[in-house]
């Protein structure tokens, strides 16, 4: 078949058809790229790239069969457990998951020793997680406890955050919806915990610095797409009073000084009337 | 006409050239290749002063002298110099102007154009204030390049056959970025980058200031500024030090009273955690964005000065579980990509096979009341452009009428990551009639285009009456007006500066008083001493023998210096 006959997407390209080695898709966009000029053919370019977006999918699809792009992929709302395990029983935590973290630690060695956050070296992640889920279950958590957490040496791994963030988000998006409340050890539901009571200031600002939830909006909704009652309820309490980090503050020119002058032009022009 | 690249940094700013055999860094006026990002006033309160020599007064002069102000680009805060108020962008245009007077007496030729390096973080206001800059110096903005992409042309040109999947951190000093890029035939692409536009080497520093202030009894928020230069200047040699020792200690005197200051490594770590711990976000945003995970990575790549920072090295190391590169000097990566980036635009020959394509480094798109049951959120952002698509990009989305017999559409154009459109940067909006209908049955078309020089034209279609109306989103309604622009220029060429012939003299001048108000005892009387000799060489106005004694005498700075912290 020649390549004007091959089908979308590897006639954009050029090609016959899927290629025997994957890279020819990468060699075969470039010589197609320079031969147009991004920079004024928009389109044409449009059309080159979903071609071998598409080739690549298609062929990335055929080298294996699942995507395993970040750990747990999106997080699936409705399949909160009813019950939360025992602290004991952290479930579906293993090692090999996580990227063992006691290896990554041997081997930090030579470039360096990890910081200990707040005196609780909280190495690996499964420890980061009840710890989260501790300090939930408690709520006289304090300020610095998260923040300890956070800077946790387990959570430099971006897989290991990632758990964490989607532990985290299960946790309220389930404790805020009716029918599924979020359960004690025990199993039996808590009432009091709703996510919106839970959420105060430092907290959503703690959360926000880590994870961005509401300053990353966009991004927290194409990881949890059906978490999105958690992100309005941790947008309203920010709201209240924005993140300390600094805001870019467009319109804020230094006040020329006639404002300050008129004031008082009224006031002389108000004692002219009185006498 | 040639067209030069310019790293517009934080704490120094380079100026490089694209020539036959490469990028090529040019010196400044003193013989180095790093402007320090500083502007101040000289003692006659009308003479600017750009670079080193206003660097050296910040500590005597804080009044006179301002650093640091890219961070303020784009914001409304003005810093007051002498008698006068300027913003970052003025600020910034005469250290782009100072720049622009180097690389003319280094190539010998007028120079009016430019490829300027920007946070890839930087919003379109910071954009928008950083081209204004320029074009009060008088260049024209070829393009503006995202930092981590400059690096990563200028470590990819160098190596250009390698077929690799690599990760830029790129560590400056008020910036932080992190870009992935895939490099295959001569195409560099790159595939996603985050970053945090407050966080950089000056922050470590700060925090190492902090702690000494606090050591020395000296609350840091009510420290006088000359203080804190002095404090700050320390901190940044210790921390510098800190890159190949366990410890480094040095004595300062502050408010007549000497104090012995000591910093180990563990203790510096301890101090910084919060800022390291900032560092992991815009990592995981990154792999997360371009679906790579980092194990996939194949080379980790360090560019800013700050990212020298031992911490910084141990830290890549650890996620990625392999060895971070510095294949080019960290200061100098982005200048010489910028200088690439400049060569491309121009079809440098040498160039030829080499194609890169950015991606936009923010969301952009229209407010929405977004409705989901019987919830409806008000004033919600509906990107249309997300972050991190690969440029040049058209989308299109539809939306349609709210409520019955709606006559007209809004159509708000943001740009941001926020969920809710207000929280994001406005851009512009266009108001959109529509024949009234029962609600939803009435539509919209609209259509982004957003150019790799970071032009975004939104066309919007109302499909039942076939209008359509556009909008050219190129310039805020926060930037300076042509009129004003205008007026800055003359201003600029009216201002005046050191005359360049003198600047090593001045600049000599002024690091020997640096280094006076930093030293003790019998050190500060010899630093006196030097002072004195080289006045003296000024006074035979003889240039052959004040130029030996300059060498000579910089060279003593630079042995005192490198003792001064052990």
């Amino acid at each position: 078949m020649s390549p004007s006959q091959a089908p979308w997407p590897w006639s954009v390209l050029a090609l016959d058809g899927p290629p025997e080695d994957p890279r020819d898709i990468r060699r075969a966009y470039a010589r197609k790229l320079k031969a147009i000029d991004a920079n004024t053919d928009v389109e044409g370019f449009e059309k080159l790239r979903e071609a071998y977006e598409w080739a690549r999918m298609e062929a990335d699809a055929s080298s294996r069969d699942a995507h395993s792009r970040f750990a747990p992929a999106a997080v699936e709302i409705h399949q909160v457990p009813t019950a939360w395990p025992e602290p004991e029983s952290p479930a579906g935590i293993t090692a090999s998951e996580i990227g063992e973290p006691e290896a990554e630690e041997a081997n930090a060695g030579p470039w360096g020793h990890v910081v200990p956050a707040g005196g609780t070296p909280l190495s690996d992640v499964g420890e980061v997680i009840e710890c989260a889920r501790n300090l939930i279950r408690r709520r006289n958590w304090t300020t610095s406890a998260w923040q300890a957490l956070m800077l946790a040496p387990a959570l430099e791994d971006p897989h290991a955050a990632h758990r964490l963030e989607h532990e985290l988000v299960t946790i309220f998006a389930g404790a805020n919806s009716p029918s599924q409340q979020y359960r004690n050890a025990s199993g039996v539901p808590d009432n009091t915990l709703s996510a919106p009571k839970f959420f105060t200031q430092e907290f959503v600002e703690i959360i926000d610095h880590r994870f961005e939830w509401v300053s990353d909006g966009i991004g927290f909704l194409n990881r949890y797409p059906e978490a999105r009652n958690v992100q309005m309820d941790m947008a309203a309490v920010s709201r209240t009073s924005r993140p300390s980090r600094a805001q870019i503050n467009p319109h804020g020119k230094p006040i020329p000084p006639v404002v300050w002058v008129a004031p008082f032009l009224g006031w002389l022009y108000l004692l002219y009337l009185l006498y | 006409m040639v067209c030069v690249g310019i790293d517009l940094g934080t704490t120094n700013s380079l100026i490089a050239v694209y020539e036959e055999d490469g990028p090529r860094l040019l010196r400044n006026a003193i013989g180095d290749f790093l402007t320090p990002s500083v502007v101040g006033l000289a003692d006659d309160k009308s003479t600017f002063l750009v670079g080193k020599t206003a660097q050296k007064r910040l500590i005597r002069r804080p009044d006179l002298t301002k650093a640091l102000f890219k961070r303020q680009m784009g914001s409304g805060t003005s810093f007051k110099l002498g008698r006068k108020y300027f913003n970052a962008t003025e600020l910034s245009a005469m250290v782009l102007s100072s720049l622009k007077k180097d690389a003319e007496a280094e190539l010998n030729c007028a120079i009016s154009e430019a490829v300027i390096s920007v946070p890839a973080y930087f919003n379109a206001i910071q954009r928008q204030a950083t081209k204004d800059a320029a074009e009060i110096a008088g260049l024209k903005i070829r393009r503006l390049i995202n930092e981590p992409t400059a690096a990563a042309l200028a470590s990819g040109v160098l190596e250009r056959a390698e077929e690799s999947l690599f990760l830029v951190l790129d560590l400056g000093g008020g910036t932080f970025d992190v870009s992935i890029l895939e490099m295959f035939e001569g195409v560099m692409e790159v595939r996603s980058s985050a970053g945090d536009s407050f966080l950089g080497g000056e922050d470590f520093t700060m925090s190492i200031a902090r702690h000494f202030s606090e050591q020395a009894g000296l609350s840091w928020s009510s420290a006088k500024p000359e203080e804190k230069e002095i404090l700050l200047s320390f901190a940044e040699r210790i921390k510098c030090s800190l890159t190949n020792s366990e410890t480094a200690k040095a004595d300062l005197e502050l408010n007549g009273k000497t104090h012995h200051f000591s910093l180990s490594v563990q203790k510096f770590e301890e101090l910084t955690a919060t800022l390291l711990g900032r560092l992991r976000r815009p990592i995981e945003k990154c792999l997360y964005d371009s679906g790579v995970n980092t194990t996939e990575i194949e080379r980790v790549i360090l560019v800013g000065g700050a990212t020298r920072m031992p911490v910084m090295r141990s830290m890549a190391a650890r996620i990625f579980k392999k060895l971070p590169e510095r294949n080019i000097d960290p200061d100098h990566a982005i200048a010489l990509g910028a200088a690439v980036q400049a060569g491309l635009i121009d079809k440098h020959q040498g160039l030829k096979d080499v194609v890169m394509t950015d991606v936009s480094p923010f969301s952009m798109g229209i407010e929405t009341n977004d409705e989901r049951g019987q919830s409806t959120i008000q004033g919600a952002f509906a990107p249309i452009i997300e972050r991190n698509t690969i440029l040049p990009a058209s989308r299109r989305q539809y939306f349609s009428t709210l409520v019955d017999n709606q006559k007209q559409l809004q159509v708000a154009i943001y740009q941001g990551e926020a969920a809710l459109a207000r929280d994001n940067v406005f851009l512009g909006s266009l108001m959109v009639p529509v024949p009234p209908k029962p609600a939803g049955e009435e539509y919209i078309d609209v259509r982004f285009t957003y150019d790799v020089s970071g032009l975004l034209v939104v066309d919007v279609t109302v499909p039942s009456t076939k209008q359509s109306f556009s909008e050219i989103v190129d310039h805020l309604a926060e930037a300076m007006s042509k009129s004003e622009k205008e007026a800055r220029l003359r201003d600029m060429e009216k201002i005046k500066v050191n005359p360049r012939d003198t600047e090593a003299n001045t600049a000599l001048m002024e690091s020997i008083k640096h280094l006076h108000e930093m030293l003790l005892g019998r050190d500060r009387e010899y630093v006196m001493g030097l002072l004195g000799r080289f006045e003296a060489a000024l006074d035979t106005q003889d240039t052959r023998q004040i130029e030996s004694e300059r060498s000579e005498i910089a060279e003593i700075l630079a042995q005192i210096e490198a003792g001064y912290v052990t």
